[in-house]
């Protein structure tokens, strides 16, 4: 069989979308009654849901910031979200990095001064797994946190970015993940064009990396189009039980 | 743009399953690359033109199955913009794709895929343009068909034995009568799979499919009749063929096989770069429905290419001619003289016992003996070695060279040479000279003095002057007396109407009598008489000439061959004759039992009944005969003899070899031809020589170059349509632009010197050139060879210049390589010059002495 091209010459990925095409993105805000805030992503087949809980009083006095918030960010993937069964959800080196890397970024979006003392946590936990992990975590805890009402300078909005064949491709999946190229996982507060994340492991030509970057800020224009039209819709979704009517 | 998901089953490095989901976008903006539509947005890549008559879709198994090299050719053929061939991502177009069925294969979906695309195709286009799906799966095309587009393969399977087999035997009594004619099968397609030599199966088309045959010079020289048919083959092809060339293609090599007519060869080896440039045999194994070429392994290697003795081994094989040396169990079969197992035979009479062979020859294999009688009448003798006597039925030996033992045939002659009285029997020869054909020709011519005679005949050496000349009259007498004989018994048999044909063997004839054919079967020899339409070229260029050849008989045909002589031009009776011998059936063993008496006559020979046994040393068949001969005047107990079934057999199997040896002779003068040409210098004379037309075709002539006995070629019209003219300055032809037409007589070429006819039978001046191929080398034509030509041809005949060519080839090559193995030449040498180096027939002892020999045996029919 013919080696699988990651990008045919007829300019067609694997799964019949041209390189600066996002997959289909689909978000459903408070999906949870329990929680303070939460939301659900799709982003083609990567499937993931973010809850937030807070501001609520420190539960480890010993962590209390006296000046800001106490950000808590635990990052897991569901031991059904691959093709085999994973034996820990949470835990191993990725996911602890992945935790830290979304507490950092919110971190940079949170208005933090306004609520010393407390702590906010978030739990995102990828229910299915096909490429660009981070990225749907970090969409889907800016939606929760906005359903939680927590004060933000900017939505957050981040997108993958891969680079094969002299041509960067949007919003990767799984499959163009395993092609080992470089990847480009940025987070942007859109309004101000702001980076709050740059994640990339390998390397990439200096002389590539504005095209790659280009190519990730359009992707989080996208996708923030995407999330405040949802924020749209669910508030008008609200605004009924909220006026009381 | 619609997501849908492809679920996959895959394997982990570990081996496990893993049910995979992955996402699939169909999208409504995939191009297709079309330049008669005016819908889609054409992308980056090729544009297919609108010129195109039909789109052909390849089926997935061409991409799936042929491998990486395959696919990289299909994506070079996709970037090359000439090539009018394009990618259309079907998968990701929402009218083209199809999603997999549960429980459906992986083939059948596939194949599901590509039929749809190619319908999306014919939909998009308003079913305007025919799209063809190339495939191979006959599943397939089973549950598409009824739809709407064409199916086609490159191969058919073939038919199942048993349908063959009920198809053959409820056509047999239709076909025999019917098909007399040879059966056009054009094309690889048609040929399915079969190899030249192949027996086959052929289903024939309707008549109205039937196609002509061909004219022009490539495709026309096989003698083809316009009919066609499709085949299915039922001998699977088992071949040893010789390559010429290799080409190395990633591990598999294809290799070329000698003979045009067999296609290229893949066979897989590790020594590619050893076998480079070398001649190897190679076996066909098989031949996949789906494969261009043939499967075949490595066998064994010939040597280099170009090397004689390479090239003079290679035709061996080509022709299965092997001569492997006896082993030691065959050597102890053989009787020797011993005190206990003498060779002595009870009886004995002497005769004055003399052989006439070629000088140097050291296997006198037969031997004469004359006698004179009281009453005026005379005894003549013919003894044949014989091998039987050394080579048992059924024993391992084929072959013995020493021999004392004889069978003789005796015939009492009366005065006008009828023969009286046959006898047959076991003799011993004891030779009392050993002639050879120079000197018994100057004992009867009596040129020379006796002196000079004696030193030729080497048992007269020691004896005495005055007996010695006794001796010599006395050999003189019984040859002179011999010579009469054979003259009168030629004459005799030419009124009968016996075929003077160049290049037919003339044999022995041998009257049956009727009880020894009731006895046993018999091997007899049958030349069946030949179809008229085979004539037909015969009689058109004898026409050109204005004579009438009469074919309804043997006989007049040969008269009207004796009356084709151009007092002009002393080819033209050779060439006729030598068209009448292709037009001759090739005569055959067989044996009694297995032909209806009919059909037992000899066409060339006109004779009733004929066979030959005169040389038991050199063939096979003639052991045979002597067997059965022995068997029939009862000296021996027929209880070994071969049944009849069996005798047809072995006959069946020597006319094969027989026919074999003579293709590979025909060869090895060819090659002897061509490294002669090779060797000589460019600008030498003897490249250019004169020619006679003998057939024409649509772009060039046939002709035939007396001097070296060749036929060949030569182009009046090139590839690319241009036609012989002269050149300007130069006495030479160049190719410059002109027409050809074809007559029924002549080719007309008309150019810008002016126009120029080739009639048949026209002598021209042509060239051995670089290319080895024959090439015009001059636009005159005469009706007669040049004077240089006939004083050339009376100085020596052509048949002398070709042992000519053969020494000088033979002597080049031995320079070039001084350790060369000079006895496997020589044997060829021995063979070749055999042939050709004798004297003209009206001149030889030799020939009059074989016709005696011949008529000698031929047993009165009505005593």
């Amino acid at each position: 069989m013919a080696g699988l091209d990651i990008l045919s010459p007829e300019g067609l990925r694997l799964d019949g979308r041209r390189p600066h095409e996002l997959r289909k993105i689909v978000f459903r805000m408070g999906v949870f009654k329990q929680a303070d805030g939460s939301a659900y992503i799709e982003m083609g087949n990567t499937k993931a849901l973010a809850t937030v809980y807070g501001p609520h009083e420190v539960t480890s006095k010993s962590k209390i910031l006296h000046d800001r918030v106490l950000l808590n960010c635990q990052f897991s993937m569901a031991t059904f979200s691959t093709g085999e069964r994973k034996k820990r959800p949470k835990g191993d080196r990725r996911s602890t990095e992945t935790s830290l890397l979304i507490r950092r970024t919110f971190e940079a979006a949170i208005l933090a001064q306004l609520y010393p003392r407390s702590q906010i946590d978030i739990y995102v936990q990828i229910l299915q797994a096909d490429g660009s992990n981070q990225s749907a975590c970090i969409n889907a805890a800016t939606l929760a946190l906005i359903d939680a009402g927590i004060p933000m300078k900017d939505y957050v909005s981040a997108c993958t970015v891969s680079f094969v064949n002299d041509k960067p491709l949007m919003d990767i999946n799984y499959l163009e993940e395993s092609f080992r190229g470089p990847q480009l996982s940025l987070a942007v507060l859109p309004k101000s064009g702001n980076i709050v994340m740059f994640q990339m492991d390998s390397r990439l030509h200096v002389d590539n990396l504005e095209r790659v970057l280009d190519l990730a800020k359009k992707g989080c224009t996208d996708i923030h189009a995407l999330q405040r039209q949802t924020v749209h819709e669910f508030s008008q979704e609200c605004l009924p039980s909220l006026t009381g009517n | 743009m619609i997501k849908t998901n492809r679920f996959l089953r895959l394997k982990t490095k570990k081996k496990r399953l893993v049910d995979v989901v992955r996402e699939h976008y169909l999208r409504k903006d995939v191009p297709c690359h079309s330049e008669i539509c005016t819908e889609c947005e054409q992308g980056i890549g090729n544009i297919l033109s609108s010129s195109l008559t039909h789109y052909v879709v390849p089926d997935c198994q061409v991409e799936h199955q042929g491998g990486r090299k395959l696919s990289t050719q299909l994506k070079n053929l996709v970037k090359d913009g000439r090539q009018q061939c394009i990618i259309f991502s079907n998968e990701f177009c929402e009218g083209a794709y199809v999603a997999r069925q549960t429980g459906e294969s992986m083939e059948d979906w596939n194949w599901r895929c590509v039929y749809n695309g190619a319908l999306w195709y014919h939909n998009h286009f308003k079913q305007t343009l025919p799209i063809i799906v190339l495939t191979e799966d006959s599943q397939a095309e089973l549950n598409e068909s009824g739809k709407d587009l064409t199916v086609t393969r490159e191969h058919f399977e073939y038919f199942p034995l048993e349908i063959l087999e009920a198809g053959i035997k409820s056509n047999m009594s239709s076909s025999k009568d019917f098909f007399d004619s040879d059966i056009l099968v054009p094309g690889m397609a048609n040929r399915n799979r079969a190899i030249h030599g192949d027996i086959v199966v052929v289903e024939l088309l309707h008549q109205s499919q039937w196609k002509g045959r061909s004219i022009s010079i490539r495709n026309g020289e096989e003698d083809r009749k316009p009919s066609s048919g499709e085949e299915e083959s039922d001998a699977m092809p088992t071949g040893r063929v010789e390559t010429q060339e290799t080409r190395k293609t990633s591990g598999k090599v294809v290799v070329v096989p000698w003979d045009y007519r067999i296609p290229k060869i893949r066979i897989s080896t590790r020594q590619v770069d050893s076998l480079r440039e070398e001649r190897i045999v190679v076996r066909i194994d098989f031949w996949e429905v789906d494969s261009m070429y043939p499967s075949g392994h490595f066998v064994r290697s010939l040597g280099p290419i170009g090397d004689l003795e390479t090239e003079i081994q290679a035709l061996m094989v080509e022709h299965s001619l092997a001569a492997p040396s006896f082993t030691e169990a065959q050597l102890r079969e053989l009787p020797s003289n011993t005190p206990e197992n003498p060779w002595v035979i009870s009886e004995e009479e002497s005769h004055l016992v003399f052989s006439i062979d070629p000088k140097g020859c050291e296997d006198v294999d037969d031997t004469l003996s004359v006698r004179w009688l009281k009453n005026g009448k005379m005894e003549l003798g013919v003894h044949i070695a014989d091998v039987s006597h050394f080579v048992k039925p059924g024993s391992l030996t084929d072959l013995e060279a020493r021999f004392r033992f004889a069978v003789s045939v005796l015939w009492i002659l009366d005065a006008e040479y009828n023969v009286i009285k046959t006898w047959f029997g076991r003799t011993v020869i004891r030779s009392s000279y050993k002639l050879f054909y120079e000197a018994a020709q100057a004992i009867v011519n009596g040129d020379e003095k006796d002196e000079d005679l004696i030193k030729d005949v080497p048992e007269l050496q020691n004896l005495e002057a005055e007996t010695a000349h006794n001796k010599l009259c006395e050999i003189r007498k019984s040859v002179s007396k011999l010579m009469d004989i054979a003259r009168v018994i030629k004459a005799r048999r030419t009124a009968h109407g016996a075929l003077e044909l160049d290049s037919v063997e003339v044999q022995v004839q041998l009257g049956d009598k009727k009880d020894i054919k009731d006895l046993i079967p018999k091997k007899l020899r049958y030349h069946p008489s030949p179809r008229k339409q085979r004539f037909a070229n015969l009689t058109h260029c004898a026409a050109a000439k204005g004579f009438s050849i009469d074919t309804s008989s043997n006989k007049s045909l040969a008269d009207s061959l004796d009356d084709c002589v151009d007092p002009n031009d002393p080819n033209f009776n050779m060439i006729i004759r030598s068209l009448a011998t292709q037009a001759m059936a090739i005569a055959h063993y067989f044996s009694t039992g297995s032909l209806s008496p009919e059909h037992f006559f000899h066409y060339g020979l006109a004779l009733d009944r004929y066979t030959h046994f005169t040389s038991p040393i050199r063939r096979y068949a003639d052991v045979i005969v002597h067997r059965l001969l022995m068997a029939a005047v009862g000296n021996e107990g027929n209880d070994k003899l071969l049944s009849n079934k069996e005798l047809q057999e072995t006959c069946h199997h020597i006319n094969i070899k027989h026919l074999a040896a003579k293709d590979a002779q025909k060869e090895s003068i060819d090659l002897f031809q061509s490294i002669f040409f090779q060797d000589l210098p460019l600008n030498d004379e003897r490249r250019i020589c004169d020619a006679v037309i003998f057939s024409l075709r649509a772009n060039g002539v046939l002709i035939f170059v007396p001097r070296y006995g060749l036929k060949g070629p030569v182009y009046l019209k090139d590839r690319t349509g241009q036609v012989v003219t002269p050149h300007v300055e130069e006495d030479s032809v160049v190719f410059g632009p002109g027409m050809l037409t074809r007559d029924v007589y002549h080719v007309t070429v008309r150019n810008t010197a002016g126009s120029f006819d080739f009639r048949l039978f026209d002598h021209i001046q042509v060239c051995d050139g670089r290319s080895e191929r024959l090439e015009l080398q001059s636009m005159k034509t005469r009706q007669s060879p040049p004077l240089s030509e006939v004083e050339l041809q009376e100085e020596a005949c052509h048949k002398m210049k070709r042992s000519e060519l053969v020494k000088e080839v033979k002597s080049s090559r031995e320079e070039q390589k001084g350790n060369m193995e000079i006895e496997e030449l020589d044997a060829e040498l021995g063979k070749l010059k055999s042939e050709f180096g004798q004297t003209h027939e009206s001149v030889s002892f030799y020939f009059l002495m074989e016709y005696f020999r011949e008529m000698s045996l031929q047993d009165d029919k009505d005593s």
